[in-house]
């Protein structure tokens, strides 16, 4: 059952992101139409078209899409732990939150952290969801969305090819800091 | 937290939020289920469930009991879940539900619980089980909501979705004329060939990316030249370029030497994508071999290229089937290169095809079955083989 929850990730991005379109429709979507019925609202709410909503919702998509990602990862450091550890825990009556906060989560630090850039380089990077679900538009336009804009919108291919160009140095910065961590902690 | 940690304290709490977190969940599944008017309410959810968990931790019988009782008093309407105008077998469902899953289920949170002071252990085994059940149902909910509305939005039509868009029952008495939307896409929108078509492309992308990444990967695992700990560092670095940068020189480059439009260009360019995540995902596995083996067979006079034939691919086929998979999963899911540089029909590949059944002509039903057509392969495959793509992604594949 542990694949059901990997779904999200799994699947075509432009499915999902259409699969979301049609839920959230401001018309005829059925996330509406359950918020009015269940009297949180009054009038239909345009998820990905007002201003600081749409915002909002392409960042939950991006999670909603990657948290799977995550949970594997941190799953996977999670069954490495060494048992014995927890087996000692219990001698000494740790109580289940203790174990956690002491034992766990120092473990998962590194893996955590390490996720943490990762997954802040790929979404900074992220083209095709926000294309596929707003277009850029409702205050959307991340540096990535723009390249396509400038360049086959308005058929500007300098321009398009000027904001590739930052996108590659914002990289490079952050890739200073991956490479620094990661190999600390993957050793690489 | 001592005051927490008294059974008439944390049995109320921890039934008063049960309580809320089932009834929203049972009145989200009926009206997705019957497209009938069911809300929770949660000032009389968080009632009944102050009064459940006391019940809970006076006796079993005592629970049962008021559980048949919330949920009678459901049905007449004054219980956690509010129904509007539904049929009696619906009602009875759901208000049977709601009073069941709730009491059932805090009588397991609250196992153990007595009525006097808790210790801390038993306290936080029920706070666990709590935390534990919601993020089972919390996580289901929310992967399963846009794939279910997906699926049933691709077997309506489009009367029936404007006038109920929270009905997605299944009127079985059409029998195929249901999949109608699936037949429309075969026939008139071409999706056979579309399908086809990304099949053969992820296919050769996956063939040509492990030619390429097998030996790259050896090469940077076990033979040492100069330059190998920057060329390790430097697949990394390509690895996490992003497509968008790198698609207008593909664009003009393939204008310029005709290979847009047409599926060589494509197949050239999906490994470029994949090679770097599948050489980065390799690499760490070669380094997990034993090198002695290999020495072994130097020794005994094989080649470099058959000691790779002859030992490690075999010892490596665990990590090539996960890393074949992976790399099927990104051509077959890859959107952006097939969006700028198919304009062809008859050469689109499936995420090319339902991006272009995206326009106000089209109804949306189309468009959900397109999309349905192109999750289901990838969906089964990872299914079938999900023990290998769980090691391959955890395994370095950090793409996406």
């Amino acid at each position: 059952m542990r694949g059901l929850y990997l779904f999200p990730y799994v699947a075509p991005v432009i499915a999902v992101a259409f699969s979301w379109l049609i839920l959230f429709d401001p018309f005829s979507g059925s996330a509406n139409a359950l918020l009015v019925q269940m009297g949180m609202t009054d009038s239909a709410i345009n998820f990905f078209g007002e201003r600081p909503l749409a915002l909002i919702m392409v960042t939950v998509f991006e999670i909603w899409r990657y948290f799977p990602l995550s949970f594997l990862f941190i799953l996977a450091r999670m069954q490495s732990i060494d048992s014995d550890m927890y087996e000692a825990a219990d001698m000494d009556g740790a109580s289940p939150f203790q174990k956690f906060w002491y034992l766990s989560l120092p473990q998962l630090l590194g893996i955590l952290s390490v996720l943490f850039l990762l997954r802040f380089i790929w979404t900074f990077n992220k083209f095709d969801d926000i294309f596929l679900l707003t277009g850029g538009n409702a205050g959307t336009r991340t540096l990535t969305v723009d390249v396509y804009e400038q360049a086959f919108a308005i058929s500007n291919i300098g321009a398009g090819a000027a904001v590739a160009v930052i996108i590659f140095s914002c990289l490079l910065f952050f890739s200073f800091f991956f490479l620094k961590y990661v190999s600390r902690e993957e050793g690489l | 937290m001592r005051l927490f940690r008294q059974g008439y304290v944390t049995a109320p709490v921890l039934g008063a939020l049960w309580f809320v977190v089932i009834s929203t969940t049972v009145a989200i599944v009926m009206s997705f289920a019957t497209g009938a008017a069911f809300r929770p309410s949660v000032g009389l959810s968080l009632l009944w469930g102050v009064l459940a968990g006391v019940a809970v931790i006076h006796g079993r019988m005592i629970a049962r009991g008021f559980g048949m009782m919330v949920g009678a008093i459901g049905y007449l309407g004054y219980g956690p879940m509010v129904s509007g105008e539904v049929g009696l077998l619906p009602a009875i469902l759901g208000h049977g539900a709601v009073a069941g899953f709730g009491v059932l289920g805090l009588m397991v949170i609250l196992d153990g619980v007595g009525r006097a002071a808790l210790t801390r252990h038993v306290f936080e085994e029920a706070v666990i089980r709590f935390l534990t059940g919601f993020g089972y149902i919390f996580f289901t909910a929310i992967v399963l909501i846009p794939f279910y509305v997906m699926v049933m939005t691709s077997l309506k039509n489009q009367s029936e979705l404007l006038q109920n868009p929270l009905d997605f029952s299944i009127d079985l008495s059409k029998g195929f004329g249901l999949l109608r939307s699936y037949q429309e896409l075969f026939q008139d929108f071409n999706f056979g060939t579309y399908l086809v078509n990304s099949f053969a492309i992820s296919v050769i992308t996956v063939f040509v990316t492990l030619l390429f990444s097998v030996p790259g990967a050896y090469a940077v695992a076990r033979l040492r030249f100069r330059g190998r700990a920057a060329f390790s560092r430097s697949i990394l670095l390509i690895y996490m370029v992003p497509m968008i940068v790198l698609a207008l020189p593909i664009y003009i480059a393939f204008s310029m030497t005709g290979l847009r439009n047409s599926i060589l260009g494509i197949v050239l360019i999906y490994p470029v994508t994949t090679i770097p995540v599948a050489l980065y995902m390799l690499q760490g596995y070669f380094r997990g071999l034993p090198s002695e083996v290999e020495e072994a067979g130097l020794m005994d006079g094989l080649s470099r290229l058959a000691v790779i034939w002859k030992i490690t691919l075999p010892l490596a086929l665990p990590a090539l089937a996960s890393v074949s998979l992976y790399v099927f999963m990104i051509a077959w899911n890859e959107f952006l290169l097939a969006f700028m540089l198919l304009d062809d029909p008859s050469k689109f590949t499936l995420t090319r095809g339902i991006s272009s059944l995206n326009s106000s002509e089209i109804p949306r039903q189309h468009l959900m079955a397109g999309a349905v057509i192109a999750t289901v392969p990838i969906m089964a495959l990872f299914l079938g083989l999900e023990r290998f793509m769980t090691k391959g992604l955890t395994a370095g594949s950090v793409k996406g």
